[in-house]
């Protein structure tokens, strides 16, 4: 029979783990790289989490559906151009000026240039349920009770994906807007570097960059010194008496409802 | 675009725009006119290239051979020389793209559309207005009608204080002439580098000058 028998209902247990995502805080990737259709971008990202509802089930998950995941990802590539305008060239132009006779311009080709976009940022959220599993362990002389997620839930990345898709053809507009004889040609320019990386290329820009949020993603909700002061002492004959924590579990029961419920055996 | 109606022999220089009448140091360049042998209405035209090498621009060919009454062009299709100016003296006169008095054309492709509005930095009356409109060229056919029309040119007549038309309006792409028969020494300079803001309504603006 254990020393102390905590138990925590549903509301209380949604409680702790609300609680657990404000304490876990905002989680940065190191910046990296990777592919966004043709284009070779470099891109940072970071996320929290906040809110779902608590479902208990025993014996051992704890279902949070609903959970947001704030994310925010920043992005930039360079677009050579040519690669994406046809080859454009200003033709001989002839006029006929009355005191010098007919004069004309030499047919000159425009050799587009290669732009880097300015960095796209981008923040969202997307609600995803999965189910975590109790995981209690000693470390470093500190017992942890935390909830750690089961496999990697569905991430609904295509409203992003629309979304970025459509930041980046309005940044490509905006960054070459100054080029000149484009203008004509930007409305093209626009559907072709869009078409190139696509709603498919940005889910698959997306998904390696914010999966690793999820996958692994756990809350600490318990977390006590093996060894703690309950008593301070209160004299030089009268030492502090400390509690040592020997074992600690953490199941789901179902009684007349369902708990979580935290054991403790403990020794002086 | 320089005519040169007599024979003779000038010597010019090619001066970056930013230093020209500080006294730079350029290679010289030669542009020989002999009597007119042919007896065709029109005259002809030479090209020169302007290049920039060693940190010099260099006109090619270095020396040039025509006819009295023929044309030379000076034109870079290098995007990365910036302006310049052309400048030249010989027995029978001078001539100078940064004050051009005769027989002279300035020639300009207008990139960006906007309302530009061009002056004499010399003080002089001469100065007008070019309204450049947008194209969307995203289908073919609206793309092959622009690019028809980028071969149809403008000409603007400056003759002693009178300019002809002022007022012009063209499509993004266009060219556009102006075509000194006479003056005391004119530049055509977008109004907003001399600082007027009274005169300065374009968006943005482009440098691809032709002469």
């Amino acid at each position: 029979m254990p020393d102390i028998i905590v138990a925590a209902d549903e509301t209380a247990a949604t409680k702790l783990i609300h609680d657990a995502e404000t304490t876990l805080g905002t989680i940065s990737a190191p910046p990296g790289s990777g592919t966004l259709g043709p284009f070779s971008a470099t891109w940072s990202a970071d996320a929290s989490f906040s809110g779902g509802a608590v479902d208990l089930i025993a014996p051992n998950i704890i279902r949070i559906a609903n959970c947001q995941f704030h994310y925010h990802v920043s992005f930039g590539f360079s677009i050579d151009l040519n690669s994406f305008l046809p080859h454009f060239c200003l033709p001989q132009v002839c006029v006929r000026i009355p005191f010098i006779g007919r004069v004309c311009t030499p047919r000159i080709c425009i050799s587009w240039p290669t732009i880097p976009l300015p960095t796209i940022n981008y923040s969202d959220l997307i609600n995803f349920t999965a189910d975590f599993t109790l995981n209690v362990q000693l470390v470093s002389g500190v017992w942890k009770v935390d909830v750690v997620i089961v496999g990697i839930p569905f991430l609904q990345l295509s409203p992003a994906a629309t979304a970025i898709l459509a930041l980046i053809g309005g940044t490509v507009a905006a960054a070459v807007a100054w080029v000149p004889f484009i203008g004509p040609l930007l409305a093209g320019l626009v559907i072709a570097v869009t078409a190139a990386i696509g709603i498919a290329g940005l889910t698959g820009f997306l998904g390696p960059l914010l999966t690793p949020f999820v996958s692994g993603l756990s809350f600490n909700i318990y977390s006590q010194p093996q060894v703690f002061e309950a008593l301070p002492a209160a004299g030089p004959i009268d030492p502090a008496v400390n509690i040592n924590l020997d074992l600690i579990t953490a199941s789901v029961q179902s009684t007349d409802e369902d708990e979580l419920v935290l054991t403790a055996d403990i020794s002086p | 675009m320089q005519k040169f109606s007599a024979p003779g022999q000038f010597i010019y220089e090619l001066l970056p725009s930013t230093v020209a009448g500080l006294g730079h140091d350029e290679d010289q360049f030669v542009i020989e006119i002999r009597s007119k042998e042919s007896k065709a209405a029109d005259s002809n035209q030479h090209h020169v290239k302007v290049q920039r090498r060693d940190g010099k621009l260099i006109a090619d060919p270095p020396r040039l051979q025509i006819e009295a009454g023929d044309v030379v062009v000076w034109n870079t299709p290098d995007s990365s020389v910036a302006g310049y100016v052309v400048r030249g003296e010989g027995k029978t006169g001078r001539f100078s793209s940064d004050a051009m008095q005769k027989e002279a054309i300035y020639s300009h492709s207008f990139g960006i559309p906007g309302i530009y509005y061009w002056l004499d930095p010399h003080g002089g009356p001469s100065n007008g207005v070019i309204e450049v409109q947008p194209v969307d060229a995203s289908d073919e056919q609206a793309a092959t009608q622009w690019r028809e029309k980028l071969a149809e040119g403008t000409v603007i007549l400056v003759s002693d204080k009178k300019v002809t038309p002022a007022k012009v309006k063209i499509l993004i792409g266009q060219t556009v002439f102006w075509a000194i028969e006479k003056a005391s020494g004119i530049a055509i300079v977008d109004a907003r580098l001399i600082n007027k803001p009274s005169e300065s309504k374009s968006k943005k603006t482009e440098t691809r000058p032709k002469k």
